[in-house]
């Protein structure tokens, strides 16, 4: 009895690893599988159009080094995830400011904002879309009305506006997601330092500047981190919208990773370009990890 | 936390554990089993195969077939009554082979028609567009219908023009479902007001009458050419034929960038400069403003028949608002050039009922379901005997549009299984000389070395 007892006694990182045992399984099917077979996929030349494929070595990156439009579409990844971050960010921010004065109706408020986050990318492309469609579009018709513009502008259809738009759809839907997380980081600032600061006569700006500000950080670079990541990944918006043109003006890595790989069947240059993405996203998210790793320690 | 306690929850979790395994293994071969029903068939017949031979008798079951047909007609919400009919007649007659739709969107049928042909998933007849044949015969995925057709019952009911368009390198992959060209259509309604009384048929009195339709006012796109998406590259290569150009030459070499293809695209630049064509218009924007009297000429196949008939034009009324004319020519007397439309059935080579998928073709493509489908759908059939009929013949609309299709022709890039990669690289280096982002000859220098850039792969 004591000897069959002993055989199924477990170490503390024994027993917690058993617990984790079954969500390993499932991260290793769901996510390690993936990710190691379309790594693999990025260094042959498999296609959609036959079932084997052969090893090519680098030939797939060389050939993304050469490509004249990656440049473009690099600076093109980076404009967006550049706005469509800080944008909402900053929206997201004064707006949750406003919130948080919890005058009459802001609770409402606070839920009415996340409407936009809860619909689906797809219908807030169609609802920017049609709002800045050339000839029948709000936005044209209510320049129009107000004597701004004497002919419609073609926004999709302009290398000039185009990833303007785009910007301001994910804009749209990025809002709340920074709200929600900014309005919780709100909620966390000594009230009493912000008091006595007042008393001490200290305007907007130097109490957000000297209190607001230093008690935000960490939420403000994990929000800003998470969300850089997040506009990495988007792909519908663009997609819907523009299917990354005029003349390839919105094309970013997702959109050409899905091109690459369901227009042109080139499965291999598409996980080339998916593991170049990945490891763009992998600066960011050592980023985050360094920045809870501190946190955690602190 | 006590050792019992512990030792508990840890057997909890490895039976919980594999009990998920199981039900998984167990789900993935009955889910293996729904969606291969078809399966069950070819399965019943090995496993008879397989019995030993002093098994005692078994009565011999019941052969039941199920057989998937893919596309997206079914799902496209004017055309699912149509092709739901078409399925309830026929699973009506045919009780043990039964038919079951399967659909996406257009633009995302090929691609999944690939990805399923690729992880052997059960499909056995096929809905595809005439450009996608190649991608698909090289891919694999289409049985040769030669084998499953009867060659004298093709003869005797299609054109051969019509079943040559079914064929890749001699060997018959798809039927004909319906075919048609994709021509200029005009709007009367809208070129009444613009004061035209006649069709244009040269580029100069197309140009003429655009200039008339801009005339109407800012709302008014004279021309609804397309300028997004990689299906416009199909208009781009009828223009450059038009021109004189082409994308490659009789030997395969690339001449996009010649002096016709200049032409082509100084041509396209000086429209959107006059203001007669728009940017980021692709067909679904051209065929919505036309369909709101803002859009003058757009092109279209006999599919904009249909879309008149299920907005709920009166078939009478469809004339005035919908009339194909021949594409403008540069010089009078020059041959008029369209693009070849039309809708393929194909059997899948994965299909372990390519007969009975064969017959179901054989009963969607004859006269009864084809009149049915022009009647309701206004997709002109294929077969001789449909085409002939009086309901076809009498048609205004659709005997134009017959009249078009006689001087149709594919497309340079509906010759590669690339053809999608091809067609994007032609509309985005159009698109770049439009907005100006390059010169003519330059954009047009730069999809010829994308262009063989991408065979060389």
């Amino acid at each position: 009895m004591n000897k069959s007892n002993r055989g199924l006694r477990l170490t503390e990182s024994q027993f917690g690893f058993l617990l984790l045992f079954p969500a390993l399984i499932v991260y290793a099917a769901v996510l390690l599988y993936p990710l190691l077979n379309s790594t693999y996929m990025s260094f042959t030349d498999q296609t959609l159009l036959k079932a084997d494929r052969h090893f090519v070595g680098l030939a797939n990156f060389r050939a993304l080094w050469h490509d004249p439009n990656f440049l473009d579409m690099f600076l093109h990844t980076v404009a967006f995830v550049v706005g469509a971050t800080i944008a909402p960010f900053i929206l997201g921010f004064i707006w949750s400011i406003v919130l948080q004065q919890g005058f009459k109706g802001s609770k409402w408020l606070r839920s009415l904002t996340l409407v936009n986050w809860v619909l689906p990318g797809t219908a807030i492309s169609f609802l920017w879309m049609w709002m800045f469609q050339s000839n029948y579009g709000v936005i044209n018709g209510l320049l129009m009305k107000l004597g701004l513009i004497s002919e419609n502008i073609n926004w999709l259809g302009s290398t000039n506006y185009a990833m303007a738009v785009v910007i301001l759809a994910s804009t749209w839907k990025g809002v709340p997601w920074f709200m929600v997380f900014l309005f919780g980081g709100l909620q966390a600032v000594p009230r009493e330092q912000l008091e006595a600061a007042r008393m001490d006569g200290a305007g907007n700006v130097t109490a957000f500047l000297k209190i607001i500000y230093p008690s935000m950080r960490p939420i403000i670079a994990v929000s800003l981190i998470l969300g850089a990541i997040g506009n990495l990944q988007q792909f519908d918006l663009q997609w819907v919208m523009t299917e990354g043109g005029p003349a390839r003006a919105t094309t970013t890595l997702s959109i050409e990773v899905y091109r690459s790989a369901f227009r042109e069947w080139d499965l291999g240059k598409a996980s080339a370009i998916g593991l170049v993405w990945v490891l763009i996203m992998g600066i960011f998210a050592a980023f985050y990890l360094r920045h809870m790793r501190e946190q955690l320690k602190s | 936390m006590t050792k019992r306690f512990r030792f508990t929850l840890t057997m909890c979790i490895m039976i919980g554990l594999l009990a998920m395994l199981s039900a998984c293994g167990s789900a993935a071969n009955d889910s293996q089993g729904a969606g291969n029903v078809a399966d069950k068939g070819g399965n019943a017949a090995q496993n008879a195969a397989n019995a030993p031979e002093d098994a005692p008798p078994a009565e011999e079951p019941a052969k039941e077939v199920d057989l998937t047909w893919v596309g997206w007609s079914g799902s496209d919400k004017p055309w699912i009554p149509i092709i739901q009919h078409m399925m309830d007649t026929w699973n009506t007659a045919n009780p043990k082979e039964q038919v079951s739709w399967l659909g996406w969107p257009w633009d995302q049928t090929l691609q999944q028609i690939l990805v399923r042909n690729q992880s052997k998933q059960a499909m056995d007849i096929g809905q595809t567009d005439l450009g996608w044949l190649k991608t698909l015969a090289d891919s694999g995925a289409l049985a040769d219908l030669g084998q499953l057709f009867d060659k004298q019952w093709l003869a005797d009911n299609f054109e051969p023009s019509a079943l040559d368009a079914g064929r890749i390198d001699g060997v018959l992959y798809a039927l004909p479902w319906t075919m048609s060209a994709t021509s200029m259509v005009n709007n009367p309604t809208l070129l009444k007001k613009a004061g035209i009384t006649s069709s244009p048929a040269t580029i100069a009195e197309f140009e003429a009458d655009l200039g008339k339709l801009k005339a109407l006012g800012p709302d008014i796109v004279p021309y609804g050419m397309l300028t997004k998406s990689a299906s416009a590259s199909n208009d781009i290569q009828v223009w450059l034929k038009v021109f004189g150009g082409d994308v490659f030459d009789d030997a395969g070499n690339i001449i996009l960038n010649n002096a016709a293809g200049v032409k082509t695209l100084d041509w396209y630049k000086s429209l959107l400069a006059k203001g007669y064509v728009k940017m980021d218009m692709a067909r679904a924007d051209a065929r919505n403003l036309y369909m709101q009297d803002k859009v003058g000429f757009y092109e279209d196949s006999i599919l904009a028949k249909g879309l008149e008939l299920t907005n709920g034009v009166a078939e009478a009324d469809v004339t005035k608002h919908l009339v194909p004319i021949p594409r403008p020519v540069v010089n009078q007397g020059d041959k008029t050039l369209d693009k070849m439309w039309g809708h393929h059935l194909v059997v899948f080579n994965n299909s372990p009922n390519k007969q009975q998928a064969a017959d179901f073709i054989k009963q969607i493509v004859g006269k009864d379901n084809s009149l049915y489908y022009f009647q309701n759908g206004g997709l002109l059939p294929t077969m001789k005997s449909a085409i002939a009929d009086p309901i076809v013949q009498n048609d205004p609309t659709s005997s134009k549009f017959l009249e078009i299709t006689k001087n149709s022709t594919s497309v340079d890039t509906d010759a590669y299984n690339q053809k999608a990669a091809l067609d994007n690289i032609i509309v985005e280096e159009f698109q770049a000389a439009m907005l100006d982002k390059k010169s003519s000859q330059q954009a047009l220098d730069d999809a010829a070395s994308r262009i063989a850039a991408e065979l060389k792969k």
